[in-house]
């Protein structure tokens, strides 16, 4: 149980976080992390040390995710959500981010959560979601794409 | 165009913002402005009881796997437990034990090259399990026993060899057979010292 912790410990703040921007909450991040454990307890016979524990753990997890998002049928349009705006009557960029983000098609949006917000390296998410490194970065190049289209010519310009 | 303020600022994120729809900015800066936006979003998540959560569900999932295994079909892992050894016993006879005998004997000179070789293996083995101990304890119990499992065997065979070697230290087949084990071994606890948790 104190390797469990340990490695628990060591990532707990990546593991939520990528949960948190795939998932959209907060508790169902926490449901996907716990499940993600469980799931790693079960199959660590079957991890055969080929790659980081850590790396392993995050498939688990992303795996997780996508299974929970295709059950919730979850992802909503960009177009379909009203921007916020702050107290200032000014919207607000990050949560805008966020949903342009969790708008994206899932393989993109896990890419771009790791690459972007996790800062893992290219070879590792590869490895994470098991594709090719050339798929990893069409997947971020087509994200920044998308987002920038997005981001920069969805919010009135007035407001800003 | 990129300020340090704004990311902690939303005001300064906003003028940013500002900034680069008025300039018309390169696809580039649009870029950088996302990225650095996005790494902001790294903020630190607060789960305090999470980890409790989790504790409670291994635990749950380590006594429903005890229990599972002793009672439906212990019956039947017994026998296959038993078939497995019996089995092995009778191989080990049938194809081992014969050709001791029967096998290609060393010379003199190659003997001790593979004693030599043997005697290396063991030296890094005793090294090995220095650093592998420790880390096995560390171990979550599932791994640890699966380690343990593993090299049992492996010491099981090298101590079989070693029993026929005392009666028939040149038999060609059977120090095969121990150099096999010991790099087995050694491959083994290198795994446990560079991979483990």
């Amino acid at each position: 149980m104190q390797a469990f912790e340990n490695l628990y410990r060591a990532y707990e703040q990546q593991l939520l976080s990528t949960a948190h921007r795939m998932l959209g909450n907060t508790q169902d991040a926490e449901d996907a992390v716990q499940l993600a454990f469980l799931k790693l307890y079960r199959n660590i016979g079957k991890f055969k040390f080929k790659s980081k524990i850590s790396t392993y753990l995050f498939r688990i997890l992303l795996n997780v995710c996508f299974d929970q998002m295709k059950k919730k049928k979850q992802k909503i349009t960009y177009q379909q959500q009203p921007v916020p705006m702050s107290y200032s009557e000014k919207p607000d960029l990050k949560l805008h981010l966020e949903k342009a983000i969790a708008a994206l098609p899932e393989k993109m949006q896990a890419c771009f959560v790791l690459f972007a917000i996790q800062d893992l390296k290219q070879e590792e998410i590869s490895q994470i979601l098991d594709m090719k490194i050339g798929t990893v970065k069409a997947h971020i190049f087509a994200a920044k794409a998308k987002l920038r289209a997005t981001f920069f010519e969805s919010l009135p310009g007035e407001t800003v | 165009m990129k300020d340090k303020n704004s990311r902690k600022h939303p005001e300064a994120w906003a003028d940013r913002f500002k900034q680069l729809r008025a300039d018309n900015s390169s696809e580039i800066a649009r870029d950088e402005f996302i990225l650095d936006l996005a790494k902001s979003l790294q903020e630190k998540e607060k789960a305090p009881l999470l980890w409790a959560k989790i504790e409670n569900n291994l635990r749950e999932e380590k006594q429903s796997k005890a229990v599972t295994f002793f009672r439906p079909h212990l019956l039947l892992r017994v026998a296959a437990v038993f078939i497995l050894v019996i089995g092995t016993g009778v191989l080990w006879q049938k194809f081992s034990a014969p050709q001791i005998s029967n096998s290609r004997i060393l010379s003199k000179n190659t003997l001790q090259k593979v004693i030599s070789t043997e005697k290396s293996y063991e030296a890094a083995i005793a090294e090995l399990e220095k650093l592998a101990s420790p880390k096995i304890e560390k171990m979550e119990l599932e791994l640890m026993f699966l380690y343990r499992d593993k090299l049992a065997i492996i010491d099981e065979q090298i101590e079989q060899c070693r029993e026929e070697l005392s009666e028939n230290p040149g038999n060609a087949h059977i120090r095969r057979y121990m150099l096999a084990a010991l790099q087995d071994k050694k491959e083994t606890l290198q795994e446990i010292v560079q991979n483990a948790i």
